[in-house]
């Protein structure tokens, strides 16, 4: 519901923009290419979930489509927003920016980040063969949807040139992911015995980098109107951790036993490749 | 001959009515809001085998030492076959063993009495500390349902509260040991004491344990 909100509000003010004088206006489709690489910690005795992010996506390193449009009002207000969709064809991931150039060349800007990642089969940290004991009750495999965002804000370098501009983007923000939380059973073998273990992370704000890089390279244009392909890079790195809460239940729910469980940081990045047509006038 | 045939077609004519009477079509076919009372006056005990990831009701008397369970059912005699008593109760001047309806209506039972207590009470010695003819109510949990993954156990107490006795004519009620019997068998006796001023006592089949 928040990212229809956002979505609303961002494509309200390009349509002002879009009807103000002195506005050039820009639309693009691209294709693209999202990897991501998340370091890995030792497995103690309590899971690490971080662990089991879908790094390489389901089929290796995520493709997605998407559009963007972008407004500049008088060389001096630049507003962006993309939008790319997985296999799904839902709308999922976001850069949105604003800027204000107070030079020809040189602004500074804010942007907002999200996008999903899956955290997947993430009990296979009790999978490892105990004996005398059923690990997980629940044989099905496990996977869940975490949605990560970020806000950041930073100096921008925008150079234009009859063939080709170029814009270099550097912001520092924060960041942090969506709630997870999932629980399982285990069963001692001949035995009544049977405990629950109830897991649900304590999302918190990390610091992170977030460069990016456009290059629209001009193939046609006449009459202010221009058409021509388009070169984007974007990445975000960050160190991450997912702590949580562990509660136990032996018997019954009467009785809980609640653990703070805190993890390891480890390095993570991110990076969206994409190309694709562009449109301006 | 015309006589005769007129008798008979009076007589088709009020069968056939009887008939579409079964059927429902001359009359409200609602499912009504009947619900047939029942009482507790039948209990049966069934072994559980839960050495397992699920727990199955058995016909062996041999349990493993730290998964001994029961299964404890109370139903009424009379409707041993409730879903034709049922079918066969709604009272229309239709014939009771033809019935059509435009949609299922299951029958409604709810039972005359709530159960206030359940004593367990064992026949044999289980351990150094629980001699036979002890009360070890408190050594079960228990489980409305046999679906492992519907959660953990609940204890006695908190079980009879959520007890729903509207809908089939039958309680069921999983019980499982929580201490391991250090004895070579094992047997137990439930009492059972309902609202109404009745009690029902069941008693386990003499149970064999196996490591």
């Amino acid at each position: 519901m928040e990212k229809r909100i956002l979505l609303s509000f961002l494509l309200s003010l390009l349509s002002v923009f879009v009807l103000s004088q002195n506005t050039k206006k820009t639309v693009s489709f691209f294709i693209g290419n999202q990897g991501k690489y998340c370091g890995q910690t030792t497995i103690n005795s309590n899971p690490d979930f971080l662990n089991y992010i879908d790094a390489d996506g389901f089929n290796g390193d995520l493709i997605y489509i998407g559009f963007q449009g972008k407004a500049t009002i008088k060389e001096k207000y630049k507003v962006s927003a993309i939008v790319g969709m997985y296999s799904d064809l839902a709308p999922v991931n976001y850069i949105i920016s604003a800027a204000y150039y107070p030079k020809e060349k040189i602004g500074y800007g804010a942007s907002f980040i999200g996008y999903p990642e899956y955290i997947s089969d993430y009990f296979q940290h009790f999978n490892i063969y105990v004996p005398g004991l059923f690990p997980d009750l629940n044989t099905n495999y496990r996977q869940q949807r975490v949605y990560n965002y970020g806000f950041a804000v930073g100096p921008e370098y925008s150079i234009k040139s009859p063939k080709v501009d170029l814009l270099l983007r550097i912001h520092a923000g924060l960041r942090r992911e969506s709630v997870f939380s999932d629980g399982l059973y285990q069963k001692r073998v001949d035995d009544n015995y049977i405990v629950r273990y109830n897991f649900e992370t304590i999302p918190s704000f990390s610091p992170y980098l977030f460069p990016e890089v456009e290059l629209n390279f001009k193939l046609f244009s006449k009459n202010s109107k221009e058409f021509g392909v388009r070169l984007h890079v974007a990445g975000e790195f960050t160190k991450r951790r997912m702590d949580y809460t562990k509660t136990t239940m032996e018997w019954t729910s009467e009785q809980k036993q609640v653990e703070q469980i805190t993890s390891a940081k480890r390095n993570y990045s991110k990076y969206d490749f994409d190309f694709g047509i562009y449109y301006s006038w | 001959m015309k006589k005769y045939l007129r008798v008979i077609n009076i007589i088709v004519l009020f069968f056939l009515f009887r008939v579409m009477m079964s059927c429902c079509m001359l009359s409200d076919c609602s499912c009504g809001d009947d619900i047939i009372p029942y009482s507790f006056n039948r209990t049966k005990i069934v072994n559980i085998d839960n050495s397992g990831i699920y727990g199955s009701e058995t016909s062996s008397n041999e349990l493993k030492r730290a998964a001994v369970a029961f299964s404890l059912k109370l139903s009424d005699t009379n409707f041993t076959y409730f879903d034709y008593y049922a079918a066969t109760s709604r009272p229309n001047f239709g014939f009771s063993g033809a019935y059509a309806l435009t949609k299922d209506c299951d029958p409604v039972f709810e039972s005359t009495a709530r159960i206030n207590t359940i004593t367990i009470i064992t026949e044999q010695n289980l351990n150094a500390s629980i001699s036979a003819g002890q009360n070890v109510t408190e050594q079960f949990l228990v489980r409305l349902n046999s679906n492992p993954q519907s959660g953990l156990y609940e204890t006695l107490e908190n079980a009879i509260t959520q007890i729903r006795y509207k809908g089939y004519p039958f309680v069921v009620i999983n019980f499982y040991l929580k201490i391991p019997v250090e004895n070579n068998s094992a047997q137990f006796s439930f009492n059972i004491s309902l609202s109404d001023g009745t009690e029902v006592t069941a008693t386990t089949n003499l149970i064999t344990i196996t490591d």
